[in-house]
């Protein structure tokens, strides 16, 4: 599969060559199926931290699933799942969740995060987190995966499987796609009787060349993996009822391909709408809608692959390009965020709670969360314990090796490897509200608050306060001499957290003043000379 | 062996970049009198129209000539019969009621879904009867790079929809900051990234965002402050879409909603000492708004569009953007003030474009097979339409705010069998009296060679081997030898026939994907 040169790929500055085709052996039948929720999932109301009062308070006065309606899942760990959630054949992931097939993975996401949702969904799909913004993101992490084949070996089924329109990035190997895109299994076989299934060898300069055995191979591909997906639809079935909407849809033809007998390791499905900005809604709307479709496509999908009798070799995944901030917006939404929750599946899945709730991660700046668990830790365990491949085979696809999450990993297939690098740091904190470590404790608040005048010297009178709070606060600045005399007054009002540019009109003639920034029951000083 | 000989006699040359690698040539003007294969490129990269007769008309001018004829015919056509809706309007049903409130919504059912396919309708005829122009080509890259969908929650009607492609059509090659300045207060962008909502009392940084990160500097030229400012800067904006309610799909500025601080972007003070009103807003926080972006930042943007024009017009493999060409194009496009014209401009006159390796080396879209079959062939236009959908290209409907992936996303595993499918059924609307006809038109199709190599010739990337000619030939013969052509054809519903058979080996050829 796959067309071009084996390049040696340079992946965060270290060359993976190193991997002998031979080194590569399926070793077992497990399947992996991954739930792409495209726009960014809302964490924080899909589980609820309800016991806390500060979501209810400070993050979600108006967006929150109230305490009256929410389904608790961990009394101790305080959260609660999205009563959609509850949706579903056997009551949905609630369900599966109560009979220990679905992993909660808390505080996944990675460093220096970008809020772009394509850059940061080409990131979780590469498996790469690049340097800076203009590094490009050539290859995903499963088409690396199976770019360590023998490129002259033809497989029976194609590697990846992906449902939709577009090819993804995650399948695209430094040797070309290793996935099947399709929507209707009949409908591929139909169609793709047609294509040119010869490869055709001509002469023509080299960029003519690279595109014109690009589309020739897709069609080779087509035209051979449509019989052998054809043949697997014809011979599958579905057991469960699904309910009639695109996810479900989707996950029904993958668990139909599965009993076929399709020998594909990935299958692909995407659940695109939940970039939230405007009228999210708590317990109705956009993304309690969104919540639902997902809960009954999955339970009806792992319903279905247990009565299928696949359950002990599939296991499922879901991901989101980030999470969204704890504050919500004004627009009744909320924006893009960074670390989030995610899901895994199955038989094979230990069915727990991983990590605190990640909306209690300390702030990383003034609205965004840290994040306790690189994504690529799932990946990593996926390779290495799913796919059964080495550490080594692992890393050479990812670059390095990750730590499994809460270090014991979310499968149960999974050994503990106390070799693995630890845990990405996050900074101390406590959640003791008269801890020094807790960021809220009201001594630190101004400690960590910052305040930016500019410009400084101030030609005339007018300036700008740059402010980064990090709680509600009733703000006052005081203008004085340097000997303490005050002037007046210039400032007050009542700011949320985050950044504000105030607007200053200074008083008096060119000197050097103090101002002093009251912050609550805090006080800070900048000295400014106006000349 | 003739085949190739009238062809070397025709080209003048044949592949000589074989044992090329990389394109060495620049901006340059390319001066020598085209080939046939050069016009071919010229003409499929800057226009949906290839015909043999316009091959020959242009065969033997230079670029500079050609080039300019394609921007004049651009210039004089910018403003095409409107869709038929367009002077309709629709009043907020929920201002009425009874039978009136069931009527305007109706109508405004129509306006939000038939309407916006009616729209991608009007855009296929003026896409396949853009002749010998740049205008169409050039508008779809501005629908891609300013990228709204009308399917939002609640769809963006029909008519708002055309006046921003209208925008894109009176400014196809103008001046950059128009653009960026007119997009900004655009009622289907107001709605689709909701500038509508962005309010002084919460901001909605929707839009500021994409507009630094995919309109005009490109992610990692601009810091979180940047969005949150300009998302101030930017507020107040409103549209509305129904004629009880103001000047239906015209943004206004709501004084209330508009954020009356000063504001401080990008080391620049917005200070608003002025009387609010709709025009002083627009001058002094959109305009200067855009005005401090193009000041502080020009030259990130001039690379950042010309990168962009250079993929879609050149090569669009990412990987092979060739820098130095798109730096020379970027500095064309910052000394000229942001004029777009000068730019492309000289990209097609340019030795660089002409560059055999660049020849034959783009993915076709949805729109270049199907628009470039129904300049050929008969077919229902809004099927075109709902087919260019079904591909992955629905006219006014991206996926997504960072338009159509493009590139080798058009052709996958999902799309190639479906297209030759969708393909098909447009040859087979056509009856074979229909086809031999259309071959008919084709200069000299009574001689069998020529008339093989005359039809690669619009729909091939580049000239093929004589094996692979000669195969084609056989398709059409279906047997018979080469000088029974004559008679066969003079039977135009025999003859077509064959022509229908050729037409289905062509385009399963991979190079047919390729222009």
């Amino acid at each position: 599969m796959g067309v071009g040169v084996v390049a040696n790929l340079n992946i965060e500055k270290m060359t993976v060559s190193a991997f002998e085709p031979s080194n590569y052996a399926v070793h077992n039948d497990n399947i992996l199926v991954i739930i792409q929720q495209f726009g960014g999932n809302d964490g924080i109301n899909t589980i609820t931290p309800y016991e806390w009062d500060l979501y209810y308070n400070l993050y979600r006065p108006k967006l929150n699933i109230p305490k009256s309606a929410v389904t608790p899942i961990s009394k101790g760990k305080g959260m609660a799942m999205h009563p959609n959630l509850k949706l579903g054949p056997r009551n949905g992931m609630l369900g599966l969740f109560e009979s220990g097939k679905l992993a909660i993975m808390h505080g996944l996401g990675y460093d220096n995060p970008n809020y772009s949702h394509f850059r940061s969904t080409d990131i979780w799909l590469s498996g790469l987190v690049p340097n800076n913004d203009s590094e490009p993101l050539r290859s995903g992490w499963l088409g690396r995966y199976f770019d360590k084949t023998k490129s002259s070996e033809k497989t029976e089924s194609p590697f990846c499987l992906q449902v939709g329109q577009n090819p993804s990035l995650m399948f695209l190997g430094e040797t070309g796609e290793k996935s099947i895109v399709l929507e209707d299994a009949e409908q591929l076989y139909n169609q793709a009787k047609s294509v040119e299934s010869d490869k055709i060898s001509i002469g023509g300069s080299a960029y003519f060349l690279d595109e014109f055995n690009y589309v020739n191979q897709i069609g080779v591909e087509v035209n051979e993996y449509s019989k052998v997906i054809k043949k697997a639809f014809d011979n599958g079935k579905n057991i469960e009822k699904y309910t009639d909407r695109p996810l479900s849809n989707q996950l029904k033809l993958v668990a139909r391909l599965i009993s076929g007998g399709l020998k594909s390791k990935v299958y692909f499905v995407e659940h695109n709408g939940y970039d939230t900005h405007s009228n999210q809604g708590g317990l109705d709307g956009v993304h309690a809608k969104l919540l639902a479709e997902l809960s009954e496509a999955i339970s009806a999908f792992q319903s279905d692959i247990e009565s299928l009798g696949h359950s002990k070799n599939v296991v499922g995944l879901t991901t989101s390009e980030f999470g969204r901030r704890p504050y919500e917006n004004g627009s009744m939404g909320t924006d893009h965020g960074t670390s989030n929750v995610m899901f895994a599946f199955g038989d094979e899945v230990k069915g727990e709670i991983f990590g605190s709730h990640f909306a209690f991660l300390p702030f990383r700046d003034f609205q965004n969360l840290w994040f306790d668990t690189d994504f690529r830790s799932i990946y990593y365990e996926i390779m290495v314990s799913w796919f059964g491949q080495s550490p080594q085979y692992a890393e050479g696809v990812l670059g390095k090796k990750f730590a499994y999450i809460s270090s014991k990993g979310f499968l149960k297939t999974t050994v503990e490897d106390k070799a693995l690098p630890p845990p990405p740091e996050v900074p101390k904190t406590s959640a003791d509200i008269n801890s020094p470590d807790n960021p809220l404790n009201p001594k630190n608040i101004t400690e960590q608050d910052t305040f930016v005048l500019y410009p400084n010297p101030i030609p005339g009178n007018s300036a700008f306060l740059n402010m980064r709070l990090y709680v509600q606060a009733d703000l006052t600045i005081i203008q004085s001499y340097v000997s303490g005399q005050v002037l007046g007054e210039i400032h007050r009002k009542s700011y949320q957290p985050g950044v504000h540019s105030v607007y200053l009109d200074l008083l008096g003639g060119p000197g050097l003043y103090l101002l002093k920034i009251k912050v609550g029951r805090r006080n800070h000083f900048i000295k400014c000379l106006k000349i | 062996m003739a085949a190739i000989s009238r062809r070397n006699f025709l080209e003048g040359w044949f592949d000589p970049s074989q044992n090329q690698s990389e394109v060495n040539t620049g901006l340059e003007e390319y001066t020598q009198v085209l080939s046939r294969l050069q016009v071919r490129h010229l003409l499929r990269r800057a226009t949906f129209s290839l015909t043999n007769s316009v091959i020959d008309k242009y065969v033997g001018k230079t670029a500079g000539e050609i080039v300019d004829v394609l921007f004049d015919n651009a210039d004089k056509n910018t403003s095409p019969i409107q869709p038929f809706f367009v002077n309709d309007v629709v009043k907020n049903p929920q201002n009425l009621n009874g039978k009136q409130k069931e009527e305007e919504a109706a109508k405004r059912a129509l306006h939000l879904g038939d309407y916006n396919k009616e729209l991608g309708k009007w855009w296929v005829i003026l896409m396949k009867n853009d002749r010998e122009s740049i205008l169409e080509k050039t508008v779809l890259f501005w629908h891609d790079h300013f990228a709204t969908q009308f399917a939002i929650c609640d769809n963006i009607p029909a008519v708002s929809m055309y006046k921003q492609n209208d925008l894109f059509r009176k400014n196809y090659a103008g001046n950059f900051r128009t653009l960026l300045e007119q997009i900004s207060v655009d009622g289907a962008m107001l709605r689709y990234l909701n500038g509508n909502e962005n309010l002084s009392d919460s901001p909605n940084e929707n839009y500021a965002r994409e507009l630094m990160e995919l309109f005009s500097l490109g992610v990692g030229n601009y810091t979180e402050q940047d969005v949150r400012e300009a998302a101030k800067i930017l507020t107040g904006w409103k549209i509305t879409m129904f004629a009880d309610e103001g000047t239906p799909y015209k943004a206004f500025l709501n004084t209330a909603h508009f954020d009356a601080n000063p504001k401080l972007f990008m080391g620049e003070v917005f200070a608003v000492n002025y009387d609010i009103n709709e025009q002083n807003v627009f001058n002094n926080s959109v305009r200067k708004l855009i005005d401090v972006i193009l000041d502080k930042k020009g030259q990130l943007v001039a690379k950042f569009l010309a990168k962009k024009m250079f993929e879609y017009y050149v090569y669009s493999n990412p990987s092979k953007t060739n820098q130095v060409v798109v730096d020379e194009l970027a500095k064309v496009l910052y000394d000229n003030k942001f004029e777009i014209k000068p730019m492309l401009k000289k990209l097609f006159k340019s030795q660089h474009f002409f560059d055999d390796l660049n020849i034959g080396i783009q993915l076709k879209s949805p729109t270049e097979t199907i628009i470039g079959m129904l300049r050929h062939l008969e077919y229902n236009d809004l099927y075109a339409r709902n087919i260019m959908a079904t591909l992955g290209l629905e006219l006014f409907n991206p996926p997504n705010v960072a338009g159509w992936k493009g590139y080798r996303s058009w052709i996958s595993t999902k799309t190639l069998p479906s297209t030759i499918h969708f393909l098909k059924e447009i040859i087979n609307t056509n009856n074979d009296l229909a086809l031999g006809n259309w071959a008919n038109t084709i200069e000299s199709s009574g001689d069998v060679h020529i008339l093989t190599e005359r039809m690669l010739e619009l729909f091939m990337a580049r000239p093929l081997s004589a094996e692979r000619i000669k195969k084609y030939e056989n398709v059409l013969l279906a047997g018979a030898p080469d000088y029974e052509w004559y008679e066969i054809f003079k039977n135009k519903e025999q003859a077509g026939q064959k022509i229908r058979n050729l037409l289905f080996e062509i385009i399963k050829a991979p190079d047919y994907f390729l222009f």
